[in-house]
């Protein structure tokens, strides 16, 4: 019984720390950009792909494919920022939370069916990341969920410490906090938006690499777990990186736990509504900083 | 509204293209009239998703949800209570009303365009899931067959049939946006506060817009179930939502014909590209950039985006 409760807890926190990533890279977008950024689905898509990828013909380093895969999607989330977004931007000025995210929809198109038509539908997955078992207490887990979940929390701390420590992190800071008046102080506004999404999206690819060794990856993976990135980002609140971390700690022992208890597909109506009833009693998250 | 509009829905070229719809059947060419009809549901589908998204700026996620409870209700009614079809349809009609209306309550309580995306996409997930999990009652993902038709084999009277539902909602669309109502929905969408202060109960309009967006999609998701004989949870998943979004946008949301002609456009293009079919998202997702990047205004803002670069190149 104990020994249950507790596997399903760490699967539940190294899931949590998956969609925490997944859902932090949403809410930096947001923050920053005020788009939602609807091809995030795809970008772990992708990244999962690269990384198992790396791991199959180049390397079996896990920590090499997952930084791969990062600076890869990072690059192709720079691109698609300055040919599409940037435009967008400048077309559309004020208003442009609609084109945006129509825009983001129309790369998630392109992008989900480039990946089925490249890779094929099938299943893959990666065993593991490294072969080793622990025993705490007589209880057995496997190494790659603590991995994961030590993994989740450097990257966090990374970012916690690039946004609040560095030039660069405060300049992405000002622009988030008003762009007009970032732009008035010289920060190139445009270059920070391309920079912000580059990273939005390669946490994305990040929670990709990690989701490897606990589901097996197919070229819609990002599509079905794209609500549980908004529901990170609703629990969180916009923008904040601790709301995401915790809130996506939550969901994923909320999902590890109602899964198992009563079956995935009744777990997820009540999760769903879950969040509807959050969203209407506190549209601006449980941990959300910024009024709607 | 703009002038522009009122003048095409006067003007008597219109005459051509209904003709040319009311003869079509003469051909006897069943593939094309199955096509057609095709274009009718979703160009209904199209319009009446656009009308909350055009006057409040909702774009509802759960769209396509309404489409399948539509289906579903009137195919369960049709089977299990052998209800004559017509009235089945009506129900289904009025059964996505209802729920339209809760759904509107919900939605409007929210400010936001994020959380109202968010809210109605979980909501068309909750209903979709239900009808996945409801296996007694619905057969699951192996969906529905054995629904009742509502005419013999032939097709020409669905095309007749299908051709009125269109009339009939696209008018009801272009008449209530040109209403009183449809001018306080768009003054609502432009700024909601403002809109209150002048004593507009803000709620209760956007419940309407809301309402009747979605019982319409519920209408043509009757129509589909008795004219194909069986449906399937797919008709509830978010990628038809998705298609419906980018024939909107690609024909031009700021418009009523706008949806009609992104729908006609694109699924003709798909159709005639079936052999290549695993593109076909690709060229959605290319099409809805293109769009997006050269002509906002969609396809239908095309005329206006020439005659302007003329002017400024004189």
């Amino acid at each position: 019984m104990f020994e249950q409760i507790f596997s399903l807890f760490l699967y539940g926190i190294a899931l949590g720390g998956i969609y925490a990533l997944f859902g932090a890279g949403l809410s930096l977008i947001y923050g920053v950009q005020d788009l939602a950024n609807f091809a995030q689905g795809s970008f772990l898509m992708l990244g999962a792909y690269i990384a198992y990828f790396t791991i199959n013909l180049l390397t079996h380093e896990p920590l090499t494919a997952i930084l791969i895969s990062f600076l890869l999607i990072f690059a192709l989330g720079i691109i698609i920022d300055i040919l599409l977004l940037d435009r967008i931007r400048k077309t559309s000025g004020e208003r442009w939370l609609v084109p945006g995210f129509i825009v983001t929809t129309g790369v998630m198109l392109i992008l989900d069916q480039l990946a089925f038509l490249g890779f094929g539908g099938q299943y893959r997955n990666v065993r593991e990341f490294y072969p080793m078992i622990l025993s705490i207490g007589g209880i057995r887990i496997t190494f790659d969920r603590i991995f994961i979940l030590i993994f989740t929390l450097c990257v966090f701390i990374a970012l916690e410490v690039f946004i609040y420590k560095t030039k660069l992190g405060r300049a992405i800071r000002a622009v988030a906090l008003n762009r007009d008046a970032a732009n008035l102080m010289g920060i190139n506004v445009s270059r920070i938006y391309a920079i912000t999404f580059g990273l939005g999206v390669g946490l994305a690819a990040i929670a990709g690499s990690l989701i490897l060794p606990i589901f097996s990856i197919y070229h819609k993976i990002g599509d079905e777990t794209l609500t549980s990135a908004f529901s990170v980002v609703i629990l969180g609140g916009c923008g904040s990186m601790v709301g995401a971390l915790i809130g996506g700690l939550i969901l994923g022992l909320l999902e590890a736990f109602t899964t198992y208890y009563i079956g995935s597909g009744l777990a997820k109506i009540f999760f769903f509504l879950l969040i509807i009833i959050v969203l209407m009693i506190r549209p601006t998250g449980i941990f959300g900083r910024r009024p709607a | 509204m703009n002038s522009l509009e009122n003048k095409v829905f006067k003007q008597y070229w219109l005459v051509i293209p209904t003709l040319t719809l009311l003869l079509l059947p003469l051909s006897g060419q069943s593939y094309i009239l199955n096509l057609l009809i095709t274009c009718f549901i979703y160009s209904v589908l199209a319009s009446f998703f656009n009308l909350p998204f055009r006057t409040l700026g909702y774009c509802n996620f759960g769209y396509a949800s309404f489409y399948g409870v539509g289906a579903y209700f009137s195919a369960l009614v049709a089977i299990n209570y052998k209800v004559p079809v017509a009235i089945a349809i009506v129900g289904g009609f009025l059964f996505t009303a209802l729920i339209g209306v809760g759904y509107g309550m919900l939605l409007s309580r929210l400010r936001g365009f994020h959380y109202v995306a968010m809210t109605s996409w979980f909501f068309g997930e909750i209903i979709r899931l239900i009808i996945i999990r409801a296996v007694d009652i619905t057969r699951g993902m192996k969906g529905l067959y054995g629904i009742p038709f509502i005419f013999s084999s032939d097709i020409t009277p669905y095309y007749y049939l299908g051709l009125m539902l269109f009339i009939v909602s696209i008018v009801t669309c272009f008449k209530f946006l040109n209403s009183r109502i449809g001018i306080v929905c768009f003054a609502i969408g432009n700024d909601e506060a403002l809109a209150q202060s002048l004593g507009i109960n803000t709620f209760k309009y956007k419940m309407l817009v809301i309402t009747l967006s979605t019982s319409f999609a519920g209408l043509m998701g009757s129509f589909y179930a008795h004219f194909r004989g069986t449906i399937t949870p797919d008709m509830l998943d978010w990628a038809v939502t998705l298609n419906v979004l980018v024939f909107d946008i690609v024909g031009g949301m700021n418009s009523i014909l706008g949806p009609i002609i992104g729908t006609f456009l694109l699924i003709s293009l798909i159709e005639t590209f079936r052999f290549v079919l695993e593109f076909s998202p690709i060229v959605l997702g290319a099409a809805l950039l293109v769009v997006m990047l050269l002509f906002p205004d969609g396809i239908v803002g095309i005329p206006k985006y020439i005659s302007k670069f003329r002017k400024a190149s004189r």
